[in-house]
């Protein structure tokens, strides 16, 4: 009651001053507070349809090859079109439909894609897309000049993109040929299945040489700048507020485009995004927030759609420090706190506890990693049972690494990866249960993301986090290669040497290599017990996507690894 | 005058080669990795490209070199490493504007409300208004900014409606942003204002006035205002100055494509040249409003005359 | 009556009675020293003493706080989260069920001792420099203006995170960071002060009496610039605890598990529609401090001001 009614006697206050800036602000403020009633405009006009979406981050590029962070991804996945398009059939499954290219064949051999482009097919400026613009978009995205962080994905299965990329060989080597105006074909090194996949990922997709080579290095940073051939062209794009999409008008298909016009808006505080949303301002977000999940939902605007990502994060030792050289000791404090207890407490839940690395979307061959895991399904509960004394692990490992038998000697230095409140208050949940149980010490280090990931690579860390998501597939090894010798969290980073480092990263490379679902199978079953107990990294948590769309609006499909383009997306009148 | 603002314009100038050359090093210094803020997951073959595309394995000094080069010649501020392809200068052109026009605004109530919620303590001194006024500015200093937001948003915008939420373009967008803005401020200057009309009615001429039969109003307008505004003048450039820095705080909250959202941004990306480019920015406004600063000593209070301390 | 005829005098019919009746002639009230003074006039503004009375409250609060509710400020206890305040929990429990009671008590602590370790530091520094600058003028003023500048343009933010970095996330190092730039404002406050009275006759005087500059700066011309310091240094301490709120609120504040006012604020504004209460008392807690602060400042400036003797 109190706090209400404190509340209350400082907004009269505030109110009183909002009444003083209205009229401060001048007469154009009156004359035009009757126009705008804030609610996106779509009751307004009957025929148009237009969407309004939010973003969380802010856009930094809409050059295709350089996007890679998601909200860039999905900023300019309506305005370029790949060579196929990726999209989701009655059952939930991710099929290939045709994109800029009618149709394709494939060689007996499996090396060689003919594309065949739509006839139609058109950049925003009326030009059309031809074989010219693919290879050229192809090219760029393998120029060591440019450097996409992206298309490492496609460049062991390109004929020779590694050697274009790494500088080797001239860019006309590059396996992606023109054979006519409207056909392409791309020359696989060797045979492989996910290359159509591949294909479909913004770096990948097609921009106009002639429009491009007019902007020169400015291509992709502001609004007159970007061009493609997709459903939608950008009319306006402000850093930190958002941009304006309209329908292209020559795009091949604008049968299937209903939406006339799309804005996508930045919001990067939470509150703000969720007010709006319960509003009705805002047809289509991701969020995902402990605090407003359930307020939102309850106003029942939205259809609610949570998917599991191919996303995992971990805690990572650094295993050249002396205090985490013994296995035993990294592998008590992986087991020392409950993840379901640490998700539901400290993540509100919007978060899955990973007791492996695979998340549950995880697939071999057709069949889901959970399903044919047997027991390498959750093997961090097996090895619960197996050492249920967590405390004792940690000392017999502390004996065998010459750390004595004290464990409140041992002193933790922990680096987060960000500075958020969420990462606070995770830390301190951390810090009191691993205290507690295990009787160590553990010091929270508040650190940037940026300036952790920099710790990391140079060492300079003790415990740290860690985190991978994939959007290209959903095979186990896309997750399991990374802890490999040569790999991104490998020997450099993390230390993990011995014998089972080794055979560890002769698992992980097999994985790579072939295509046998069986083979793969045995491959997982070997690598995923080996890493967990050995705990150079241990999985804490895997991410969800929790996509809203207002029940007014159709067609829209949320799928972690789909980049929505808002093609046969209709909005209806409430 | 001509020869004091000539002297002050190459003290600006030295002074903002330092300022440029002292952050340039500290911003190399910091740590984190622009590279790693715009690409989280990058083999380090390419990441080694990206290093060298900007220049970022060259050693410090050849960078500072290159970089004040364009600086001075170009009067290129350089560009973004995390938002590719724009330059320092067009992040700066379109987010100044934003954060200007809120903060000016905020800025003329601020002052005019203020300087009399100021004056009418004043002349009310010890009574119930003054009383009042105090508590009423004290609580609004109080409130931490995001606070204040917070009720902002959640009261007038989302349970009554009267302005939106958030956003940015139409005249209505100004409202909670202005407000949010102006109050800590109005507090402020009320508060050096009482403090200082306080001082001026304690003064001999103002008594010469009441004797000679000054009527209330010329006594409050010709005589106080004019001696006791002094403090608020000197601080009002520098509040002008400051608000091309924006406020990340009310940006964030509103959604409004400002100054203070790409700053804090810029300097947990750590992009060196966007930071570097909006510490340059920062200093010339400051720098700036400063000079008025001390012109406007001159002219405000007969008793300082700037051209004879300057020789 | 005897007396009154009696028209030669002896030297018998005086007596010594030395200087005690002139000086009870000059001096009508007992003698004060100038502190007595202020301290004598800012108890008779009532609403300074009960700024004082807040301030002392809030710190035997702090102090003691956590000793009295017997708690630990950083046990995490969540089948406790998100409990409305009551006899156990006096400010109710947090969404990790931590008592904010002791929370508050304990962050007060930090917040204080920032607000006020920072506002001594630029207050030295800053009126010692802008005193030099405003009373010398010439050479010294303006070479003392352009440091000003420089150190005034520094990015701010970069350099907390360069020295958090350099020497750890401790509180020395925010309080360094935080006065690093801060005095420049008093500096100039009081420069802008010095240059207005230097040229009015009392200075003349001294400097005609043959006082050196360091005497008329700080008997002279110190005191008279003493309304707007005390001012000054009342609105510091505030925007030196909400500094640090911001700098909690992008991550660059105290430390986990340490917590400040501004911390706890920053987190609990994520509750407010959800627990309001959270939020309310360490705001509450902020408002009665800085309220304490100006009513005693206020009273300050009105006891110190010479011109507002009586």
């Amino acid at each position: 009651m109190k706090a209400k009614k404190w509340l209350s006697a400082l907004l009269a206050a505030a109110m009183c001053v909002t009444l003083l800036a209205g009229c401060g602000g001048g007469g154009d403020t009156k004359k035009e507070e009757g126009g705008d009633s804030g609610d996106g405009g779509s009751s307004a006009s009957s025929g148009a349809q237009e969407l309004v979406a939010a973003d969380t981050a802010d856009v930094t590029t809409m050059d295709p090859i350089q996007t890679s962070m998601l909200t860039d991804q999905r900023a300019s996945a309506p305005v370029y079109e790949a060579l196929m398009r990726r999209e989701m059939d009655e059952n939930g499954e991710l099929i290939l439909v045709p994109g800029a290219a009618e149709s394709y064949e494939v060689s007996d051999d499996e090396l060689v894609y003919t594309f065949h482009l739509q006839p139609e097919g058109k950049f925003s400026n009326g030009d059309p897309v031809t074989a010219e613009d693919v290879v050229y978009s192809f090219q760029r995205a393998f120029d060591p000049n440019l450097a996409s962080p992206q298309s490492w994905q496609l460049e062991d299965m390109i004929l020779n993109a590694r050697d274009c990329f790494e500088g080797n060989k001239e860019l006309s080597e590059l396996g992606v040929k023109a054979i006519d105006d409207m056909t392409v074909e791309i020359t696989l090194a060797t045979p492989n299945p996910n290359f159509l996949t591949v294909s479909t990922f913004p770096f990948a997709r097609i921009v106009s040489k002639k429009f491009v080579e007019e902007c020169g290095d400015k291509f992709g940073s502001s609004a007159d700048m970007v061009m493609g051939s997709g459903p939608f062209k950008v009319v306006s794009w402000e850093p930190g507020f958002g941009s304006v999409y309209e329908p292209n008008e020559y795009y091949w298909d604008k049968e299937n485009v209903h939406i006339t016009k799309l804005t996508r808006k930045v919001v990067t505080e939470v509150s703000a995004l969720a007010q709006s949303m319960m509003n009705k301002e805002i047809d289509i977000a991701l969020m995902n927030d402990t605090d407003w999940n359930d307020m939102v939902d309850q106003t029942g605007y939205y259809d609610v759609k949570e998917t599991p990502e191919m996303s995992t994060y971990f805690f990572i030792f650094n295993c050249e420090n002396p205090m985490f050289s013994n296995w035993k000791v990294r592998l008590a404090i992986s087991l020392a706190f409950d993840r379901d207890r640490y998700v539901e407490e400290a993540y509100g839940n919007k978060y899955i506890p990973a007791y492996s690395f695979e998340p549950q979307i995880a697939t071999v061959g057709d069949s889901l990693w959970v399903d044919v895991a047997g027991d390498s399904k959750d093997y961090l509960k097996t090895l619960a049972e197996k050492y249920p004394d967590p405390k004792a692990l940690l000392l017999e490992g502390m004996q065998e690494a010459g750390l004595g038998d004290d464990p409140s000697a041992l002193e933790i230095k922990y680096t987060t990866l960000g500075t958020t409140e969420a990462v606070k208050k995770a830390a301190e949940w951390m810090k009191q249960e691993l205290e507690a149980n295990l009787g160590i010490k553990l010091n929270i280090e508040l650190t940037e993301t940026n300036v952790a990931y920099d710790q990391i690579d140079a060492s300079q860390y003790e415990l740290a986090f860690g985190g991978w998501g994939v959007d290209s597939g959903t095979e186990p090894w896309r997750l399991l290669r990374l802890f490999g010798k040569e790999e991104y969290y490998g020997e450099a980073k993390v230390h993990w040497t011995g014998e089972k480092a080794d055979r560890y990263t002769e698992l992980v490379t097999e994985m790579q290599q072939i295509f046998d679902p069986d083979r793969l199978l045995e491959l997982y079953k070997e690598a995923e017990p080996l890493v967990l107990e050995e705990a150079p990294v241990t999985p804490v948590y895997c991410s969800k996507q929790r996509a809203l769309v207002a029940k007014n609006v159709s067609g829209y499909q949320a799928h972690p690894f789909l980049l929505p383009d808002y093609i046969g997306v209709e909005k209806t009148a409430e | 005058m001509g020869k004091y603002i000539l002297k002050r314009f190459i003290y600006a100038v030295i002074a903002l080669a330092i300022i440029a050359s002292v952050s340039f090093f500290l911003i190399c210094m910091k740590p984190g990795d622009p590279i790693v803020a715009k690409v989280q997951q990058l083999p380090d073959s390419s990441r080694q490209v990206l290093i060298a595309k900007y220049g970022l394995d060259q050693p410090m000094t050849t960078r500072f070199v290159e970089y004040m080069k364009g600086l001075i010649f170009e009067g290129n501020l350089g560009d973004s490493i995390v938002y590719e392809g724009r330059t320092v200068n067009m992040l700066l052109k379109t987010s100044a504007v934003v954060s200007a026009k809120i903060g000016l605004i905020a800025i003329a109530i601020q002052v005019v409300i203020g300087v009399l919620l100021g004056i009418i303590q004043a002349l009310n001194r010890e009574k119930l208004g003054d009383q009042i006024i105090r508590v009423l500015v004290v609580l609004a200093i109080c409130i931490p900014t995001f606070v204040f937001c917070a009720l902002l948003q959640y009261f007038v915008a989302f349970k009554w409606k009267l302005a939106p939420i958030m956003g940015w373009g139409q005249p209505i967008h100004y409202v909670l942003p202005v407000a949010a803005y102006s109050i800590p401020g109005i507090a402020t200057y009320s508060k050096y204002m009482r403090t200082s009309t306080v001082g001026v009615m304690g003064e001999d001429y103002i008594q010469t006035a009441i004797a000679k039969g000054c009527s209330q109003r010329r006594l409050v307008f010709r005589h106080i205002l004019r001696n006791a505004i002094l403090p608020i003048v000197t601080m009002v450039p520098v509040a002008v100055g400051n608000v091309f820095g924006g406020s990340m705080v009310i940006e964030r909250f509103f959604s409004i494509p400002g100054m203070g959202q790409h700053y804090v941004k810029a300097v947990s990306d750590s992009d060196p040249y966007l930071i570097l480019g909006m510490a340059i920015f920062f200093a010339l406004m400051y720098i700036i409003s400063l000079f008025f600063v001390d012109i406007l000593y001159g002219l405000v209070d007969p008793r300082i005359r700037i051209t004879k301390n300057a020789r | 009556m005897e007396a009154n005829s009696k028209l030669i005098f002896e030297s018998d019919d005086f007596e010594v009675v030395g200087t005690k009746g002139l000086d009870a002639e000059k001096i009508s009230k007992p003698s004060i020293t100038f502190w007595s003074d202020v301290w004598r006039r800012f108890r008779a503004n009532k609403l300074s003493v009960v700024g004082l009375i807040i301030l002392v409250l809030v710190v035997l609060m702090v102090c003691f706080g956590p000793m009295i509710s017997g708690k630990d400020y950083q046990f995490i206890d969540y089948n406790m989260k998100n409990i409305k305040p009551n006899g156990t929990y006096w400010f109710g429990t947090d969404e990790m069920g931590r008592d904010i009671f002791t929370r508050v008590c304990y962050g007060g602590r930090i917040s204080i001792i920032i607000g006020i370790a920072c506002t001594v530091v630029s207050f030295i520094i800053g009126s010692a420099l802008g005193g030099i600058a405003g009373y010398l003028g010439g050479v010294v003023d303006d070479f003392l203006m352009r440091v000003i500048e420089i150190i005034g343009s520094i990015p701010y933010l970069v350099l907390i995170v360069i020295l958090s970095f350099v020497l750890g996330r401790s509180m020395f190092a925010l309080v360094f960071a935080m006065t690093i730039t801060a005095w420049t404002g008093t500096a100039r406050m009081v420069r802008g002060q010095v240059m207005q009275l230097k040229q009015q006759d009392f200075v003349a005087a001294a400097t005609a009496l043959g006082a050196s500059p360091a005497r008329i700066i700080v008997k002279h011309l110190l005191p008279n610039t003493l309304g707007i310091i005390i001012v000054n240094l009342t609105l510091s301490i505030p925007s030196f605890i909400f500094s640090e709120s911001f700098l909690s609120y992008i991550g660059l504040g105290v430390q986990p598990p340490e917590t400040s006012w501004g911390a706890l604020a920053s987190l609990y504004q994520t509750r407010l529609m959800f627990d309001p209460y959270q939020l309310f008392f360490p705001c509450l807690m902020i408002v009665l401090t800085v309220l304490s602060f100006h009513l005693i400042g206020d009273g300050l400036t009105d006891a110190l001001d010479p011109k507002l003797r009586k």
